[in-house]
């Protein structure tokens, strides 16, 4: 037993060295690809862009299920993006509260019978509606089937050659869709791009717009701050630059329609079907053999309400490692596979061991802290140092990405907001990492059980849909 | 958008914060690996783990240090500069409208205020401005950092020379779109063609439009940036696109010097383009078509071109000739875009509806007939949607129009 224990305490060792030092090379990727992102796009070949009018059109898909109450706001907000021609494509995902109600009041819906090709499979569509005030906004009323469902939907219904799939709560940057589209245009092989997200609470918003920032009031809210900021900054930019990008976001998202038919859509069994779907878009291409890109471009960015209490947030990331371990076992066959290149040899085998498999290893590594205690086998001392390590560790990837957050424009101005993220990347590893590692870990045996189950989240909404 | 200050210096401090770990690392694993503890007695366990703690501090105390310090500092510098270009801005401003030029050497600010400027005139104004650039600053200082072997300052020189938009600089910056990274070639693409939108009439001119031309026939260019770049030579349009319509020029190419043309209205250019209506490549054919219904004119000796187009057997040709022919006088088209009603393809359907509701009265007369009598269930049907589309109709009539269908 005492050997058993010390050899995971050494295999921890290890696996902590590699991800750190993976982590840190992260840092350093990410940092380097902002640093060229915000040359290559600057406010002149942004403007040039938009004046010239050569952006391919985008249909934004907004799946909405029981969102009264952010829904008005997003969609007004969506309304008045700068984009010179797009379309907003809401689905009712069968709510069962005034979501559609609300739709018609604000925005003047009225029913019209609308043809369209169902390219995709979808549960059966209730009604079409389209507004007399603003002509680029369609409203579809369906039978509840879940976000993947409610997607295939809108794309069926979606006329422009790229789709921005986002979440109901999500709000875009006004730019957001050019910055992202004009990728699109300079390189054709390009088949979908991942922007940034990042937490809208706390900000002040007007006019469905991020105005200013302000660091949340709750820790919890903070945690996933310094959160978020890692995993985009850091994580996905790195992954991009190493043509291995195996996630996009559904709260912001880009492909190009024809892609997504050529995969057949969004597949409606899984929690995780922003993540799987990337998965079958390099699954598609590799075996085509055509050359193809799947990019995150640090800015556009898009806000979302992240979950102020820990019962939804528990829920959303339990369902995030279901998600992403169903994918990982649907698409077991590319890991070590090197037809796949880097994304076979390195992006896939990463995943399991270092995302899916990361619960796991933490906990039973705090297992086996607690039970080479009971045998007398601990080094109280060596464990403390090591813990300590692991600290600063974290607290230093947290501060690469923050750093990279201060060179934005619209960044948490106040040098005391920076103290304070600072403090809460601290403070994550006291009690909340802990928590939502048990969460995934949990998770983790409940893929088959809570199969389709996406548990609820409380929304609070921020203080101006609140007023609406 | 981003804060473009600071930002290299950050990487250097991530970067040495990543050789410190990895060091770190690398002495705590070593330290773990029995056979390796008599080649370095010293790393025992404990010491590699108090060496690590310290390289890690010290990486995390640096970048902690690095983004308050750009917090505090580089919001107060980021006002100065701002307050300094602001004020260059409108010094220069006056320079142009006859106040005395400043004398030199000038600040950096000074340059940036110009650039401001620079982008808001034209004309003989903006000859003005270039020559304070060749006063000041000779085009050479602008030039100079696109032979820097970092990306960033290449970068960073582009987009200056986009801004400043110098003839003299037109032929340097067009050499850089040969270069093989694919983001200064399209920075450059864009540079060039924005330079030569503003650059001087005469024999030079003709010279540099075909360099452009002959720069933008390269594979590793994408159709969006040609697109792009030809629309920013806005006037200068013409004189490059015409080079490019020719048949040894690549699809992809004359495709997207077509659609520039059409875009920016080139009416100089309507000849040309109704020739490649009966282009072999259904592809270019469309383009034309495409571009001809964006001029707005179609010339008297094309009609019957674009007449024999709505019978093309490509039907996204079709849907382009069919929109070309609200161009054309209605009693010419009326017969075949009443037929066109009953196409097999939904576009084509939808846009003969649509061009039918262009030709005004006699149009919209025709479509309430086609919703009522017209052969094909399918045109019937379109006519209907169309009219209530547009509102011509009441959900109520479409609905009855419907059921007598």
């Amino acid at each position: 037993m005492e050997r058993l224990v010390i050899t995971y305490e050494q295999f921890v060792l290890l696996y902590f060295a590699v991800l750190a030092l993976t982590y840190a090379y992260f840092g350093y990727l990410g940092v380097r690809s902002v640093i060229v992102y915000s040359r290559e796009l600057s406010p002149l070949a942004l403007g040039d862009h938009l004046s010239r009018d050569v952006a391919k059109p985008v249909s934004i898909l907004v799946p909405a299920f029981n969102e009264e109450a952010s829904i008005v706001a997003s969609v007004r907000a969506l309304l008045s993006m700068h984009f010179p021609r797009y379309e907003v494509v809401v689905v009712n995902d069968g709510s069962t509260d005034s979501t559609l109600e609300r739709l018609r009041e604000h925005f003047a819906l009225i029913e019209v019978p609308m043809a369209y090709r169902q390219v995709l499979p979808s549960l059966d569509v209730r009604g079409i509606y389209r507004s007399l005030r603003y002509p680029n906004l369609v409203v579809m009323d369906k039978e509840r089937g879940g976000r993947a469902d409610a997607l295939n939907s809108a794309i069926n219904a979606a006329r422009y050659p790229l789709v921005c799939a986002i979440d109901a709560d999500t709000l875009l940057d006004a730019d957001a869709v050019l910055r992202a589209s004009r990728v699109f245009g300079e390189d054709e092989t390009v088949v979908g791009i991942g922007g940034t997200i990042r937490p809208a609470n706390g900000a002040v918003i007007e006019d469905g717009r991020v105005a200013s920032l302000r660091v949340p009031k709750r820790w919890i809210e903070r945690f996933q701050v310094v959160e978020y900021a890692r995993a985009f900054f850091v994580g996905r930019a790195a992954w991009s630059k190493l043509s291995a990008l195996m996630l996009i976001s559904g709260a912001f998202s880009i492909f190009r329609k024809d892609a997504l038919v050529a995969v057949h859509g969004y597949w409606t069994e899984t929690v995780g079907e922003d993540m799987e779907v990337v998965f079958r878009l390099h699954r598609h291409y590799r075996a085509l053999g055509k050359p193809y890109k799947i990019l995150f471009t640090p800015d556009p960015i898009a806000w979302t309400e992240v979950p102020s209490d820990m019962r939804s947030l528990r829920a959303q990331r339990n369902r995030w490692q279901r998600g992403m371990v169903e994918t990982l076992w649907r698409h077991r066959g590319m890991a070590f596979n090197p037809r796949f290149g880097r994304l076979g040899m390195l992006g896939v085998p990463y995943y399991w061991v270092f995302e899916a498999a990361a619960p796991v290893v933490e906990v039973l590594g705090y297992a086996a802290l607690i039970v080479s205690a009971l045998t007398g086998v601990l080094f109280a001392q060596f464990a403390a140092l090591f813990l300590l390590l692991a600290l600063l560790y974290s607290v230093l990837f947290s501060q690469f990405a923050a750093g990279i957050e201060s060179f934005l424009l619209a960044r948490y101005p106040r040098a005391r907001d920076r103290l304070i993220l600072l403090a809460a990347s601290f403070l994550e590893f006291v009690g909340y990492r802990q928590i939502l590692v048990f969460e995934r870990f949990i998770a983790c045996f409940q893929v088959r059980r809570k199969a389709k189950q996406w548990g609820a989240m409380r929304r609070v909404g921020t203080p101006e849909v609140a007023d609406l | 958008m981003w804060r473009r200050y600071g930002d290299t210096a950050y990487a250097l401090f991530v970067l040495v914060g990543f050789i410190l770990q990895a060091a770190a690392l690398a002495l705590l694993t070593w330290s773990f690996i029995p056979a390796a503890s008599g080649l370095f007695p010293a790393a025992t366990p404990g010491r590699a783990l108090l060496g690590a703690l310290l390289l890690t501090t010290t990486a995390l105390m640096g970048i902690v240090g690095f983004i308050l310090a750009y917090h505090v500092i580089g919001a107060r510098r980021q006002a100065r500069r701002e307050a300094d270009v602001r004020e260059w801005t409108e010094r220069w401003t006056e320079v142009v409208f006859g106040a005395e030029a400043p004398e030199g050497p000038l600040p950096p600010a000074a340059l940036e205020g110009l650039l401001e400027v620079r982008d808001k005139l034209r004309g003989s104004r903006a000859r003005a401005i270039d020559q304070l650039f060749e006063r000041y600053w000779r085009s050479g200082v602008l030039i100079r950092p696109l032979r820097s072997r970092r990306l960033l300052k290449r970068l960073d020189a582009l987009e200056r020379l986009a801004r400043a938009r110098l003839a003299s600089t037109f032929f340097p910056v067009l050499h850089e779109t040969d270069k093989a990274d694919a983001r200064t070639r399209a920075m450059a693409i864009r540079a060039s063609a924005r330079t030569l939108a503003l650059y001087p009439e005469g024999p030079a001119l003709d010279e540099a439009q075909g360099a452009f031309a002959e720069a933008l026939d390269d594979d590793r260019i994408s159709t969006g940036v040609a697109l792009e770049a030809l629309m920013l030579l806005d006037d200068a349009c013409s004189g490059v696109a015409i080079r490019l319509f020719d048949d040894p020029t690549p699809r992809w190419l004359r495709w997207a010097a077509i659609e520039a043309a059409g875009r920016l209205e080139r009416v100089d250019l309507t000849i040309e383009i109704a020739s490649l209506v009966e282009d072999l490549d259904p592809e270019i054919r469309a383009a034309s078509l495409r571009a001809l219904h964006g001029i707005r004119t179609i010339p008297d000796a094309a009609q019957d071109t674009v007449r024999r187009a709505l019978h093309d057997d490509v039907d996204f040709v079709r849907v382009q000739a069919t929109r070309a022919a609200e161009l054309l006088p209605f009693a010419v088209v009326a017969t075949r875009l009443w037929e066109m009603l009953g196409d097999p393809s939904w576009w084509v359907r939808r846009t003969a509806a649509e061009t039918m509701g262009g030709h005004g009265t006699a149009g919209a007369a025709m479509l309430g007939w086609a919703a009522r009598s017209h052969p094909d269930r399918y045109a019937r049907h379109m006519a209907i949607q169309f009219l209530f589309d547009d509102q011509r109709i009441d959900l109520g009539t479409a609905e009855l129009l419907r059921e007598a269908v």
